[in-house]
């Protein structure tokens, strides 16, 4: 199966081991000290910087790295291995997750393309899932089969939909759609772009390389901090950890943040800061939907917050003994916000 | 007290005389044990190195109650924070309160002193002498025949829709009221808490939105019957618990945790009976009539009877009769 994918794959997919063998096989000189005279395919050294600036502020800023079709797919592939020394060298875990949601898309992208468009793309698209993420499908006409197991490994926590038990399962597989298929991708993708980012020495960076990551800082999300006193119950608290390290928290997540925080008394403005680390952050639709939650648009109704079983049964309960005898994280003792 | 070291000396007996059937689990050095005593006390923490040492502890000890952990750790013996999961057996407890509607017909109430009884719901005091009162279950033919079918349902689930072979799942009869099931396979094993949730949810049908679920069904896909079994989930998510072992007795019955070779055919009431048939007299405050073995005995009402020790200390453990001689040594 190793041959079933050529240079064209591995750019659209550049972070499956075998794409990154491919590049450095392909480079053997490929070093940090020597991004200023790397020369692919006769391109001089500023046209592959270009591409990854390119590749590394649109991404960064808009959450969706380019897809860089009319660059050489040598270049493309290299880009991404420089633009991944760049984020290592910030060394800051929200950059570490903006970059790797923004490139995780951009392969979703391509692997939604391929099941939609190509004849051969769910062959294509199998294969892709099943080497990024080592689990074994089966394809159906509209979509494909994965192990259960793996199926509750990947699926999106806290989403109705997602829940095993609203799913079709049958002798130990579960159905998924095209479009579910991808979203896991995308998720699988984007932990192991992290996962390769952190298991990577610190670059000593010097040159261009250093000026493009100076760009990148001025890029990166600076959220306010937003003080609080008070405990938060534990619920909270996890999710808002989860935030600041940039992890890409479930919708039903942050739907839960937004209620709480507003019923006790967080500003909109305030909320929408705190999303800001979000690797997926976009502040227009983020605005629209706190606004919405807090009641000021829409409906005109201000959204409860979810009852503690509920979040039990969506796996967004951390209970602690504190918890005891409540029904709702709204009653988890008395909150005072501090501006 | 003099009444639980009669129970004792025929626990003694079973364990005695059954310890090379009594199996130990898969990687038995690395499971954590623990035990009750006939004090009551409770010890955890244990760690046998194999079968032979296990069985041993059994004749020696001779535990109220015996337990094993899911669990397999690198250190079963340290504190649980630094034991070092490893993985853990999937396992479901469905209990007969769970399942039955008759039980709670045939269930009643006792008073712990004077012995009066009644038809529940219990009252907060004995009616007669003011005394605390206890609650039994009862089981019947019937009743325990809605409990198996919904271990029948759960072996359904586990097979069809999880695609498990039925040499990953062993069954037991808990030894009191209910069913044991475990998964050996090796992908759940490593489950933790959060997907075991998932799992439980799913056999429960917590959550279960069927307009949701409409839209998940592939294209050309045929319709699952979905049926409701409703497991105990702080069992099966509870990856650290140490659950009763196998062909150990159960404390509050007398009966053992046996091995189901056929869930169709298997009557707890005969094949979980292994106390001795030896005739022992006891005062029965209050007995109604249940089957062991194809023969019913009682009902029995503030009356000295002769009946086999498996009767007798199923009774004696029920809290409705004692033992007219003390028999312990």
């Amino acid at each position: 199966m190793e041959s079933f994918l050529g240079v064209e794959d591995y750019a659209k997919y550049p972070f499956l081991p075998e794409s990154i063998s491919y590049a450095l096989r392909r480079n053997p000189n490929l070093s940090v000290d020597k991004i200023d005279s790397i020369e692919i395919m006769g391109f001089e050294p500023k046209v592959v910087l270009d591409v990854t600036r390119k590749r590394l502020i649109t991404g960064i800023k808009s959450g969706v790295s380019p897809k860089l079709d009319d660059v050489h797919h040598e270049i493309s592939l290299v880009s991404f291995i420089i633009s991944m020394i760049a984020v290592r060298f910030i060394d800051d875990q929200v950059v570490y997750s903006r970059f790797a949601i923004a490139e995780a898309r951009r392969s979703e992208g391509y692997l939604l393309e391929e099941i939609e468009k190509n004849p051969r793309g769910k062959d294509v698209a199998k294969v892709i899932f099943e080497k990024v993420s080592n689990v074994k499908l089966n394809q159906l006409d509209q979509g494909f089969l994965i192990p259960l197991s793996d199926f509750i490994k990947f699926s999106v926590k806290g989403e109705t939909s997602w829940k095993l038990v609203n799913r079709w399962v049958y002798m130990g597989n579960v159905y998924v759609k095209h479009n579910e298929l991808a979203h896991m991708f995308r998720e699988i993708s984007m932990k192991s772009i992290i996962e390769r980012i952190n298991k990577m020495p610190k670059p000593a960076v010097k040159g261009s390389l250093l000026e493009l990551i100076k760009e990148i800082e001025e890029a990166k999300p600076r959220p306010r901090t937003i003080a609080y006193t008070g405990k938060m119950p534990p619920c909270i608290e996890f999710q808002m950890n989860q935030l600041k390290q940039g992890v890409n928290i479930p919708h039903s997540a942050r739907f839960l943040l937004a209620t709480y925080l507003i019923n006790i008394g967080w500003n909109p403005e305030d909320i929408v800061e705190l999303f800001r680390t979000a690797p997926d952050f976009n502040e227009k639709i983020t605005k629209y939907q706190v606004m919405q939650i807090s009641g000021a648009k829409g409906s005109g109704t201000k959204y409860m917050v979810p009852s503690c079983e509920k979040l039990l049964t969506l796996n967004l309960c951390k209970r602690d003994e504190t918890c005891d005898n409540i029904k709702n994280p709204l009653q988890y003792g008395r909150f005072k916000k501090r501006t | 007290m003099e009444q639980l070291q009669t129970v004792k000396k025929f626990f003694r007996w079973y364990y005695f005389n059954n310890s090379e059937k009594i199996k130990a689990p898969e990687s038995t050095e690395s499971r954590e044990f623990g035990y009750r005593d006939f004090n009551g006390n409770m010890v955890r923490h244990l760690s046998f190195k194999s079968e032979g040492e296990y069985r041993a502890f059994l004749v020696k000890t001779v535990p109220k109650s015996v337990y094993y952990s899911v669990a397999f750790y690198i250190d079963p013996t340290a504190p649980m924070e630094s034991k070092g999961w490893i993985k853990a057996d999937l396992v479901f407890d469905i209990d007969i309160k769970d399942v039955s509607e008759k039980i709670k017909e045939n269930s009643f109430w006792i008073c712990k002193k004077c012995h009066s009884f009644g038809r529940l719901p219990a009252p907060k005091v004995c009616p007669n002498c003011g005394s605390e009162v206890e609650e039994v279950e009862w089981v019947c033919d019937e009743c325990l025949n809605e409990v198996k079918g919904a271990a029948l349902d759960l072996l359904n689930i586990l097979t069809e829709d999880f695609g498990l072979s039925k040499k990953e799942i062993s069954i037991y009869f808990s030894g009191n009221n209910g069913y044991h099931f475990y998964v050996y396979n090796e992908e759940m094993r490593k489950m933790g808490q959060q997907e075991r949730m998932e799992i439980v949810d799913y056999i429960t049908m917590k959550g279960f939105d069927s307009s949701v679920y409409s839209k998940n069904i592939p294209e050309n896909g045929f319709m699952i019957n979905r049926k409701r079994v409703p497991v105990d989930p702080n069992v099966t998510v509870d990856i650290k618990r140490v659950f009763r072992a196998p062909d150990s007795l159960h404390d509050e019955s007398g009966l053992a945790k046996k091995e189901v070779d056929s869930l169709e055919s298997f009557d707890p009431l005969d094949k979980a009976v292994v106390l001795p048939e030896e005739p022992v007299e006891v005062l029965m405050y209050y007995m109604p009539s249940i089957r062991f073995k194809g023969e019913t005995f009682g009902p029995y009402k503030q009356e000295k009877v002769k009946v086999p020790a498996y009767v007798a200390v199923y009774a004696v453990l029920k809290g409705l009769a004692e033992f007219t001689e003390n028999r312990s040594g």
